[in-house]
């Protein structure tokens, strides 16, 4: 079930008032249970069978783990070579067929591989994800092992992060299926804002943008690097609305049943001032569980900088893999590692020169920093966006070497209300970022009404209802 | 249970949330009612030239014309209407709009029928013009006049496969993006808008064709095509379904128009390949003033020597 579909415009209010009325936590907890499997099953019933196989492997390796002590190292990688395993053959067998069929064929031995036709199950590498982390956290012991299957099975499943994120950790989410949540008017009116405001990043920032980020990227060919550049700047834009949003609506759906998630977002694309700081505001859940579970297991006690840099490439370089079974991923996000890598060698030269000339507190270098962050971002989203490799340095080419002429407006009435959104986004980021203002914690009603009035008000007049999937949804 | 949702309903908190919910419906309808009354004013009172007046010219217009030409954008920009006019003697509008589904050409059609006095419709079809999504994607141009006529809500529902009525009471659904059109205003001579002649070459758009062979018709579309031929029929007014020149059309394109007028027992010109200087176009599909020109010309004349024949 989409989030922007009529269908989950009923089914979220049924779920609250029956959820609020039912009188036990077990009853509850079942509740969403099926609520949450109801959901997954609306795109592919049977998928619900692999949500389910993950969460029994890692219900039991987590058990398991804890029982036979000495074995534990041992069922903690059948657990995670299990789940990898489901991952690898819905996600990645015929990505990985068709390179070795390449492969061989490069080297003179024709082979005929095995296709896989299967549809990717919505959301596979999210769940997984978060059904790994809980296993780690098991072995490590900073958790401890969930006994009531149902109740894990929720955490697994909980609907509103399910498919797109954000990817919780046990030692918030699961504890939170413990307590009775008494319906909380204030956090039911946040949480319809903040699903608001994703509704709003979603239809009118996301979809709206995709219309001239497709039309070009779709006819590379035909457009030039103007034209080029003004759409991969969009793209950065629209890939922040549709996930962002995505994640708004999550966090304000479980805030209006009572749960607090994990920020997932905090202003990326506007105020990071470097690639560092943006990696630390984007996707949070994500970068967070890839440093966990990756980075600092792989840097351990190192005091060498040159494998900390090699720490941060691998992790990105799996990170890629992690996005889809594509090379433009692989591609996009060795970029931003090897940028990372960049930041480290000179994060000390960097502060030494900001200090001496006191640039750190001037507005300008900060915009100026603002400003090349959001253009390095950019060039490493232009392999996520572009259909292939070749399509993706045809556009760094153009960009580069035909950028001062007049860019494609056919669908300037487009691009019109896309920026009416981002207006309405870097305003709403800069009173957030400037001002301090905890919308999440707003506590005025009127003011909640009167955001809440103006976003319906723009969703409604200038979103985009063609029932675009969120492009999260694949990975 | 029951006492549970008892007291819930009843708390405090639910008092605020109630309230909240008030606030948004009366703010929201208050903007909504708002909105309505604009663009109804700017709808219902089309100043000359405006966007509007040009789009929507199958409800506003009330003029009888003996000839109309019907179809997208390169009907918009390929028909000169005056150069028709004076030499065929009939008078003649150019009915034609960018990215129209055949869904409008049919509520066109029925309006200019409705006018009185129309002796040809000339209908200028590309397979985009039927194609699913595309039918699907356009259908949110009628929704401004959903509550106009019976045919039009018929339509907008049949398409959108659900009834519409609740929806559309909601100005800010019906008018969705549509702020851009109440300000735009298009010169057009006679319903013709010329294309500026650059003096350089069009780029023949290789990717856009690649879907083109496709016959992935929206069988609504094919319904009110084959109603369009039917009406014509009634009213005995002469139906052409013309293809104008294109440098991306593709024979398998112009192969599932032939079949689709065939069966429809609709007389079909194909004048695809009567230009093929791409000094002529704009870009693959639509031709330039000049072009415009010679193409009338030629499809004057292709009308005259047909006329003379079935004399």
């Amino acid at each position: 079930m989409l989030f922007n579909s009529f269908a989950f415009l009923f089914f979220f209010p049924v779920v609250c008032i029956l959820y609020f009325a039912l009188p036990t936590l077990r009853l509850r907890n079942l509740f969403l249970l099926a609520a949450s499997y109801y959901f997954y099953m609306n795109w592919e019933p049977v998928y619900a069978l692999l949500l389910l196989a993950s969460t029994g492997i890692t219900y039991i390796a987590a058990l398991g783990a804890v029982k036979y002590v000495n074995k534990k190292r041992v069922i903690l990688i059948i657990g995670i070579v299990l789940n990898l395993l489901i991952l690898f053959f819905f996600k990645y067998f015929n990505f990985a067929a068709e390179n070795l069929a390449a492969m061989m064929s490069w080297i003179g031995v024709s082979m005929k591989v095995p296709e896989f036709k299967v549809l990717l199950p919505v959301g596979i590498s999210f769940y997984i994800f978060q059904a790994l982390g809980y296993m780690i956290d098991v072995y490590r012991g900073d958790v401890k092992p969930e006994k009531n299957f149902f109740t894990y099975a929720l955490f697994v499943s909980f609907f509103p992060q399910l498919v797109a994120g954000p990817i919780e950790r046990s030692t918030n989410l699961l504890t939170q299926f413990y307590q009775k949540h008494k319906f909380d008017a204030e956090k039911a009116i946040s949480g319809i804002n903040l699903m608001l405001w994703g509704f709003f990043l979603k239809l009118v920032v996301a979809d709206r943008c995709a219309i001239y980020v497709d039309s070009i990227y779709n006819n590379m060919g035909h457009h030039n690097g103007c034209s080029i550049l003004l759409a991969s700047c969009l793209f950065c834009f629209q890939l922040y609305g549709d996930f962002a949003g995505y994640s708004y609506i999550a966090i304000g759906c479980s805030r209006v049943l009572g749960f607090k998630l994990m920020d997932n977002f905090r202003r990326p694309y506007f105020f990071s001032t470097s690639v560092q700081e943006f990696w630390k505001r984007n996707h949070i859940s994500l970068t967070s569980w890839f440093m966990d579970y990756v980075y600092y297991p792989m840097v351990g006690s190192s005091t060498k900088l040159w494998w900390w840099c090699l720490a941060i490439f691998i992790t990105f370089f799996i990170s890629g893999f992690w996005h889809g079974a594509a090379w433009t991923y692989v591609w996009s996000f060795s970029i931003f590692g090897f940028y990372l890598v960049i930041c480290t060698l000179k994060d000390k030269r960097q502060r030494k020169f900001e200090k001496k000339y006191g640039l750190k507190k001037k507005e300008w270098w900060l915009w100026l920093n603002r400003v090349i962050t959001f253009f390095l971002v950019m060039v490493a989203l232009v392999f996520f966006r572009a259909n292939n490799i070749e399509d993706a340095f045809t556009a760094i080419w153009q960009m580069s070497a035909n950028c001062f002429q007049m860019p494609f407006l056919k669908g300037i009435s487009h691009l019109g209300y896309a920026s009416i959104g981002l207006v309405v986004l870097f305003v709403a980021e800069y009173v957030i970022e400037y001002k301090k203002v905890n919308v999440t914690n707003y506590n005025c009603i009127r003011i909640y009404s009167l955001c809440s009035i103006g976003l319906l008000a723009l969703i409604l007049g200038i979103g985009v209802f063609n029932g675009g999937q969120f492009i999260y949804f694949q990975f | 249970m029951a006492a549970n949702l008892f007291i819930f309903s009843f708390s405090l908190q639910m008092k605020q949330l109630v309230k909240y919910i008030l606030y948004i419906f009366i703010g929201v309808t208050v903007i909504d009612l708002a909105y309505r009354l604009v663009c109804d004013y700017f709808y219902q009172h089309p100043k000359k030239d405006s966007f509007i007046l040009e789009n929507y010219t199958f409800i506003h217009c009330n003029t009888p014309y003996q000839c109309v030409i019907l179809g997208a954008s390169s009907a918009k920009h390929s028909y000169v209407s005056q150069q028709i006019e004076d030499s065929l003697n009939i008078s003649t509008y150019n009915m034609g709009w960018n990215g129209r589904s055949v869904l409008y050409q049919y509520l066109s059609l029925m309006k200019a029928i409705k006018n009185g006095g129309l002796e040809l419709a000339i209908l200028n079809l590309s397979t985009s013009q039927m194609r699913d999504n595309w039918v699907k994607d356009r259908i949110s141009d009628l929704y401004p006049y959903y509550w106009h006529n019976d045919t039009i809500r018929e339509i907008v529902n049949e398409v959108e496969d659900r009834n519409m009525d609740i929806l559309m009471c909601s100005s800010l659904i019906q008018f969705n993006s549509k702020l851009d059109n109440m300000l735009r205003s298009e010169k057009s001579v006679k319903g013709y808008i010329p294309i500026p002649y650059s003096g350089k070459p069009a780029k023949v758009n290789s990717t856009a064709t690649l879907n083109k062979g496709k016959k992935d018709f929206n069988l609504i579309a094919v319904k009110y095509f084959q109603e369009m031929a039917k009406e014509c029929e009634k009213n005995k007014v002469r139906f052409i379904v013309c293809l104008s020149p294109s440098l991306d059309t593709t024979e398998t394109e112009i192969a599932i128009l032939k079949d689709l007028c065939d069966s429809s027992n609709v007389e079909m010109w194909n004048m695809v390949h009567v230009i093929r200087d791409p000094y002529l176009f704009k870009d693959g599909d639509h031709l330039n003033e000049k072009g415009a020109e010679l193409f009338t010309q030629m499809f004057i004349e292709t009308f005259s020597s047909n006329s003379l024949m079935n004399k």
